[in-house]
């Protein structure tokens, strides 16, 4: 080991990512900002405030030696599961407020899940073949946990803890027909739960007939694919939306991709799909080289996190799927989500530091690489000979 | 299944190991995860590449606001420049709900201006709508007043409103406007390309708020006010006829009446009356009937006025001695095509002058049979009948005039009587004017001149001849007989003394649409004649449909048609004929006027023409002329004189001159300026020659002495101004 900070462009996405979120919520919340709270800077002050906090979280998470967390997974899981009692039914509504400080209890839960998940996975991978003692109780927690995120109401990080949850499930020897049963079980709660609640509804029916109401539920979604489709390929220049000045709701949060996509364009809006991109092929890299379960399924599901809410803020922004209101990592303004954002970056970079130098338990020579890497154990069809050939 | 079941066995072998970890599964997750971002980058690539242009037109049109600037429509001058319609300023108000602060006490403020109760208006300023408004014609007085709050969210929007002083004056020939200011009838639809001006425009950005950004990447163009026109009518006729055929309307019990005042030298219309009629301030007031200008859309039978035709053919065709041609009038009952021709009176023998003097049809009808179906028809073509006069006002009516080819055997008996034809008033109008102008048929038309908004000249209209329907020669021996007519016939009841008058009275029994046969209780009564005989310089027609108190021509038009002629001669004068001012066409002078003069030796001594010299040239050719005069006012030039120009002067009368509008009693009355804008209002007071003093710049909110009121020589004029 020669260094703990290792992995150059983790580090590189991440600090571009924060860097772009500065600029981005200034220019997408300054016109809002001045309307309403007579102050240019009012949502970047706050932005800035909860960077700050979350770089603290960032170098604790980093310094954090998760190993020692083993074992002890499940005391996170009791905190998380009072404060989704305690906003399910005492305090209904998606904030905790504990004095001064607020904060999102669903953040929290997903961050304890996850750790919970890559605990209690990493030592019960022997039972993980049976349903009944291996997966159902992680499917249990999971089913919990959305049923109270559901209560608050908060329908999309229900659906985001299923997926995080299912994807972590999915990483470990878990049987993929388990898994996949239980999906299809998921699938019918989550549309019950759509077609319950009026709003999800409304969205529903919106994505499917776009044109319908451009006035109504589909009014955002529209405005958003028109500032995308105002910034072509180069954009309109920095601060030079017009999306912005009220057309656009949430433009400093849910939406600030579509502000990005016209300012910077198509160029600028690749830059952040890239910057992701980066982020997922680390994340997968750093599971595939870690020996250790516990770190792969942190990985795993830290990636997962990343990943999913950067993909589904995204095709939201670009009517690929319903609107919900996910913000975009590092980008949108502020919050509980940035502070976490950073933490599991944090988290991330302690593991990339980790498993720098180590290779992969069936990492196959730089050289040596192809397809054929990939190949299934179960299902290695390719005669040795060619193998062979392909070491030359 | 086999295969299945060995690998749980296998799994089942060894359970103290931990399973190999799936990495293969990890490749999977990677997969299906890029296979996500590379959705989102084939739809960015779709949307930013593809559809660029259709979404950056969507965004550009939902943020830029194009603000329509609107144009102020033109003035409507009568000859002498009174304001018959202008458009005045009024203000819309309107509020942003959102920007609005304090809504408990602002809009009880506001509430106190345009006079809603403070809860209502506080109702519509709580909304949820961005934009709402809360008055519309406002004065700029009251919107100053709210302007000068200085309220956040408040908006004033500046429209016009088209306002016409005279009320229902002259309403049929200016037409209305609707609410919009689109105008819907008269001279405001035949000339709004010239009044309505262009819009001008600026583009500002706005926000979804509603906010506005003035931008000064796009141009802005300004709005071009509309032109002015300059009519025929004299406010102060059209006013009499107005009256007259009111009161003759209301006196007979008649269903409907119109009047037209016309100068047969230029075919100028100097007034065109109907009533009932309409307010076009209040334009929206009335059933559809009383918006019809019944003198060029009504199409009537006209009975005797058309007997005018009749006289031409024997006159010119005939070459009939009038004075000592027989006719046997039959007694007063000669039968016709099954029909009995009846005459008001039952006359033996007539000459042919006494014929047309004492209206006898059957002795038109006998006369008749000496003409030739297509001269016939000619001459009624000739004069006019049978399509539109060609007066510059939209809607007008054509009438029928039947081909020699369509006659019935008994065809031109009835025609030469009046009937079989159908007329609109305007036509017979025109036609006697062609009489009086020694012949010639004049296009009748209302705008003289349009003027564009910074008073230079953009088009003129002179007076059109048509042709020449008869000789000078025949028009002569016309109007000696036509003045028989007032003088020993049946139009007695049109004579004023002192004056000479030429007419023709009509009694038309109505075509009952039902029965198809001539009603012998409907009628229309008309009288049409033209003044001073000598130098024609009025033709006046009077129509009165349905009349229940008489039906005569003689009872029911004539003496209306007296009561118009004996007020317009008993008016100061100032402005006919128009076309004989120093530097008008030569041959017009020569034709009417000078003729007259020649042809009557009675007439020795005519007044010059005057208006527009200088004040010491006038006198001077007065003085040596002998005649008595007086200076009105202290102008240096004279704008009208009494009597006007060329009428017979015997030496005795006092000439007066006026120089300035106040001390002349048909121009004391101060017009309503407020509303207009400074250069306008100066422009309409001009003609006064008072001093004008003027407080502030922009528009007029405020006039001392007010509108209506009568001026003096010493008044000063203070117009208190506002910027808008």
């Amino acid at each position: 080991m020669k260094k703990r900070f290792q992995n150059f462009w983790l580090a590189a996405a991440f600090f571009l990512l924060i860097l772009l979120g500065i600029i981005m919520v200034y220019s997408a919340s300054a016109f809002y900002a001045q309307q309403y709270f007579g102050d240019h800077f009012y949502f970047l002050k706050r932005h800035l405030t909860w960077l700050f906090l979350g770089l603290i979280g960032m170098a604790a998470a980093y310094s954090l030696p998760y190993k020692k967390l083993q074992g002890h997974t499940w005391i996170l899981l009791l905190i998380s599961l009072a404060l989704l009692i305690y906003t399910a039914f005492i305090h209904r509504g998606r904030w905790v407020y504990i004095g001064p400080i607020h904060f999102q209890a669903v953040d929290v839960a997903k961050f304890s899940l996850i750790l919970f998940f890559a605990d209690s996975l990493s030592r019960k991978e022997k039972i993980l073949g049976s349903y009944g003692q291996g997966v159902f109780p992680h499917l249990f927690y999971v089913a919990l946990f959305s049923f109270l995120v559901l209560l608050q109401p908060n329908f999309s990080s229900a659906a985001m803890i299923i997926l995080i949850g299912i994807t972590m499930l999915f990483a470990a020897p878990t049987r993929v027909w388990h898994l996949a049963l239980t999906g299809l079980m998921f699938i019918p709660a989550l549309a019950a739960a759509a077609v319950i609640s009026p709003y999800k509804m409304r969205r529903v029916l919106s994505f499917l007939n776009p044109e319908s109401d451009i006035q109504g539920a589909g009014y955002q979604v529209y405005q958003s694919l028109v500032s995308l489709g105002q910034g072509g390929i180069t954009g309109v220049g920095f601060a030079q939306s017009t999306q912005k000045m009220f057309f656009l709701p949430e433009a400093h949060t849910d939406f600030i991709f579509a502000i990005i996509g016209e300012e910077w364009g198509l160029v600028g809006a690749l830059t952040v799909v890239a910057l992701f991109g980066v982020i997922l092929v680390q994340g997968v890299r750093i599971a595939r080289r870690s020996t250790d379960r516990f770190e792969v399924y942190l990985a795993v599901g830290v990636t997962a996190h990343f990943v999913y809410y950067a993909t589904i803020n995204m095709m939201v922004t670009l009517r690929l799927i319903p609107a919900t209101g996910l913000p975009m990592p590092f980008i949108s303004y502020g919050g509980t989500a940035l502070l976490f954002s950073c933490i599991y970056a944090g988290m991330l970079l302690r593991l990339a530091g980790q498993v720098s130098g180590r290779v992969a338990a069936n990492r196959v020579p730089w050289k040596e690489r192809s397809l054929r890497s990939l190949r299934m154990p179960k299902f290695n069809y390719l005669p040795r000979e060619r193998r062979g050939r392909d070491k030359k | 299944m086999l295969e299945k079941t060995g690998r749980r066995i296998n799994k089942a072998a060894r359970p103290k190991s931990s399973p190999p970890l799936p990495h293969h599964r990890l490749v999977v997750l990677g997969i299906f995860w890029v296979l996500g971002l590379s959705l989102v980058v084939i739809k960015l690539a779709i949307i930013q590449v593809f559809s660029h242009g259709k979404y950056e037109k969507i965004a550009k049109g939902q943020m830029e606001n194009r603000l329509v600037l609107p144009a102020q429509r033109g003035n409507i001058l009568d000859r002498n420049g009174q304001v018959l319609a202008t458009d005045l300023i009024y203000y819309s108000l309107a509020v942003r709900p959102k920007l609005l602060k304090n809504p408990e006490s602002n809009a009880r403020k506001i509430a106190d201006f345009i006079q809603q109760s403070r809860n209502s208006v506080l109702q519509k300023v709580r909304t949820s709508k961005p934009f709402v408004y809360l008055a519309h014609r406002l004065t700029p007085e009251t919107a100053e007043k709210i302007r000068a709050l200085k309220l956040q969210g408040v908006i004033l929007e500046k429209k016009f409103s088209r306002y016409y002083p005279y009320g229902q004056t002259g309403a049929h020939l200016l037409g209305y406007c609707d609410f919009d200011n689109h105008a819907k009838a008269g001279l405001e639809m035949g000339y709004d390309e010239f009044l309505k001006g262009t819009p001008g425009w600026s583009i500002y950005l706005r926000d979804a708020l509603g906010n506005q950004f003035p931008n000064l990447d796009f141009a802005a163009s300004e709005p071009v006010n509309g032109m002015h026109l300059e009519t025929t009518i004299d406010v102060v006729y059209q006013g009499i006829l107005d009256e007259e055929v009111k009161k003759a309307v209301e006196a007979h019990q008649a269903g409907s009446g119109s009047a037209i005042l016309m100068n047969p030298l230029t075919g100028e219309v100097l007034g065109m009356a109907n009533y009932p009629g309409y307010n076009p301030n209040e334009y929206n007031r009335y059933s559809m009937e009383r918006y019809l200008n019944r003198a060029i859309t009504d199409l009537y039978e006209p009975g005797s006025t058309f007997k005018m035709v009749s006289l031409a053919l024997c006159l010119e065709q005939l070459h009939l001695d009038m004075q000592n041609e027989i006719i046997y009038c039959e007694n007063g009952s000669y039968p016709i095509a099954q029909k009995v021709i009846k005459d008001h009176h039952r006359f033996g023998n007539l000459t042919a002058r006494q014929v047309f003097e004492n209206s006898s049809n059957i002795g038109v009808i006998k006369l008749s049979k000496r003409f030739k179906a297509p001269l016939f028809y000619r001459y009624a073509r000739d004069f006019g009948f049978g399509a539109p006069a060609g007066i510059d006002l939209p809607a007008e009516a054509g009438g029928i005039l039947h081909k020699p080819a369509e006659y019935s055997r008994h065809s031109l008996s009835f025609m030469s009587i009046g009937y079989e034809v159908a007329v609109t008033p305007l036509q017979i109008a025109s036609a006697y004017a062609a009489v009086a102008n020694d012949g010639r048929l004049m296009q009748p038309y209302l705008v003289r001149r349009v003027v564009d908004s910074k008073g230079k000249e953009h088009k003129e209209y002179r007076p059109r001849p048509i042709r020449e329907v008869v000789s000078p020669e025949t028009a002569r021996q016309m109007k000696t007989i036509l003045q028989g007519v007032v003088e020993n016939g049946t139009g007695k009841n049109a004579r004023i003394e002192g004056i000479s008058i030429a007419g023709k009275t009509g009694t038309a029994q109505r075509l009952d649409r039902n029965t198809n046969t001539f009603s012998s209780n409907s009628h229309i009564a008309s009288f049409v004649g033209f003044f001073p005989v000598e130098a024609p310089r009025f033709v006046l027609l009077v129509v009165i449909n349905n009349p229940r108190l008489g039906y005569y021509g003689s009872q029911v038009a004539a003496p209306a048609f007296r009561n118009i002629a004996q007020r317009i001669i008993g008016l100061p004068q100032n402005d006919l004929p128009q076309w004989d001012r120093p530097g008008e066409p030569e041959e017009k002078k020569s034709a009417s006027v000078v003729y007259a003069r020649a042809d009557f030796p009675e007439v020795k001594n005519v007044m010059p023409a005057l208006e527009g010299l200088a004040v010491n040239k006038a006198s001077r050719m007065l003085k040596k002329k002998d005649v008595e005069y007086e200076i009105v006012g202290k102008g240096e030039t004279v704008y009208r004189q009494e009597p006007s120009a060329y009428t017979p002067l015997n030496g005795k009368e006092k000439v007066r001159l006026f120089t300035d509008a106040a001390g002349d009693p048909r121009r004391a009355l101060m017009p309503r300026v407020t509303g207009l804008t400074l250069k306008e209002a100066l422009q309409v007071l001009s003609t006064w020659n008072i001093p004008v003093e003027v407080e502030g710049s922009g528009v007029v909110v405020r006039q001392l002495p007010g509108a209506g009121q009568r001026m003096q020589h010493n008044t000063k004029i203070k117009l208190v101004c506002n910027p808008t």
